[in-house]
């Protein structure tokens, strides 16, 4: 396989990991929120809501709205680790 | 006031006028500027969470922030913001800064008629702007519009390169994060100034929110980072929102306007003379005074004053000047102003 191949390959797989990844953590912390909360709040961007669930079905699914919550998510781990 | 310290000359002397305009001329861009004309675009879509929840409450705020800080609003809210009403407001009110609150798309800044979206801004009209500020609480403007704007004589545009978004139960959080941008440009701060100011709430906002642990943490602190980082500055770092257009300020109180034609930096002049007297009737204020300028439009004691009248025949009190009371920026080329004053027969 030539070497511009093997690189977009494993590039490829490595985001998706990294998205994998993503997707399990905001797994875990739906998880770990209580339900009344899950419910009452809402994310408002453009013209959508959404709960928790929803975005998590978003981030399954690959919408730009998953890919951008997952990304705010990503974001803010690296952030937050630059702030210790 | 006590007067802490006179120049060299106490008499009178006879300048050429010329000599004192080109010296202030010189220290003209320190001139303070004033609170002009607002458009602020806020529609409002009924069953809308962000303009409903958000965005329009926000800008009422900034409308009340405006209005406190003296400048004129033209506010086109719901379905007054139709592109009909923007383009005219532009064109026959001339605002000196427009701020749109809505849904944005890259190369659209929505309106509204009939409790619809409506395109307000796009390419084809943003030209009308131009020369002026254009600051949006919008998506994705500023990836598009925003670059064509500038192009097309926008003098600076402040927006956001990707969606704008906030959480419900937290929109009061959100809501003064994204308007200390446009608070800054109307207290006549530069749009570097007011990017910075902006950028600062967003990521306070993002560390209060880790603060508070649980929900705010987790899932809504993201989004106002997310809100910080795609926040964009245009154009002119410099440019200042507020017209240059000139005053007699009073120091203790805000502007009343008794126009004169030019600007320069403020000296304390007439002290205790019935010469000029803020609108609102305080005597013995410490007053600025436009002495570049031909004429005043109004003095309280009489007709109006002209400039150079009161250069030649109060020379004298122009020399009583307290310089601790000049911005610190201006003291120097005021004060080689009057030293050449002085030394001038």
């Amino acid at each position: 396989m030539a070497a511009d191949d093997k690189f977009s390959e494993r590039e490829s797989q490595d985001k998706e990991l990294l998205r994998q990844l993503e997707i399990q953590t905001l797994e875990k912390t739906i998880q770990d929120t209580p339900l009344e909360e899950r419910e009452k709040y809402k994310l408002i961007v453009g013209n959508r809501s959404f709960t928790l669930e929803q975005i998590l079905a978003e981030a399954k699914e690959g919408t730009e709205y998953g890919d951008m919550f997952l990304k705010m998510q990503s974001r803010s781990r690296m952030e937050r680790m630059r702030r210790k | 006031m006590v007067t802490k310290r006179v120049s060299k000359a106490t008499s009178v002397v006879s300048v050429s006028i010329q000599d004192r305009l080109a010296v202030l001329e010189k220290i003209w861009h320190w001139h303070v500027t004033r609170p002009g004309k607002l458009l602020l675009i806020r529609p409002r879509i009924p069953g809308d969470g962000y303009t409903e929840i958000g965005s329009n409450n926000w800008a009422a705020d900034v409308k009340q922030k405006a209005i406190d800080e003296g400048w004129t609003v033209i506010d086109l809210n719901a379905n007054n913001a139709t592109r009909e009403n923007i383009e005219a407001s532009i064109t026959d009110d001339r605002p000196d800064l427009i701020i749109h609150y809505d849904h944005g798309s890259t190369f659209t800044m929505w309106g509204q008629e009939s409790n619809a979206l409506e395109a307000g801004l796009d390419e084809l009209n943003i030209g009308l702007a131009t020369g002026r500020i254009v600051s949006t609480v919008s998506c994705y403007t500023a990836a598009g519009l925003g670059p064509a704007a500038i192009g097309d004589g926008v003098v600076a545009y402040l927006g956001y390169t990707e969606p704008h978004a906030f959480w419900t139960g937290f929109e009061n959080d959100f809501g003064p994060a994204a308007n200390a941008a446009n608070y800054a440009l109307l207290e006549c701060k530069t749009v570097q100034e007011s990017f910075d100011i902006g950028w600062a709430a967003y990521d306070a906002l993002y560390v209060d929110l880790l603060g508070r642990g649980g929900f705010a943490a987790t899932h809504v602190a993201p989004t106002a980072l997310h809100d910080r980082d795609c926040f964009a500055m245009l154009g002119s770092s410099t440019a200042v929102a507020c017209p240059r257009s000139l005053t007699v300020h009073c120091y203790a109180i805000p502007d009343n306007v008794v126009p004169c034609r030019y600007g320069i930096p403020r000296m304390t002049v007439c002290k205790g003379l019935p010469i000029f007297r803020c609108n609102a009737g305080l005597p013995d204020s410490v007053i600025s005074i436009c002495a570049a300028m031909p004429d005043l439009n109004m003095c309280a004691a009489g007709p109006p004053l002209r400039i150079r009248e009161i250069i030649e025949d109060y020379p004298r009190d122009l020399m009583l000047v307290d310089i601790d009371k000049i911005p610190q920026d201006m003291r120097k080329a005021f004060t080689q102003m009057m030293e050449r004053m002085g030394s001038e027969k």
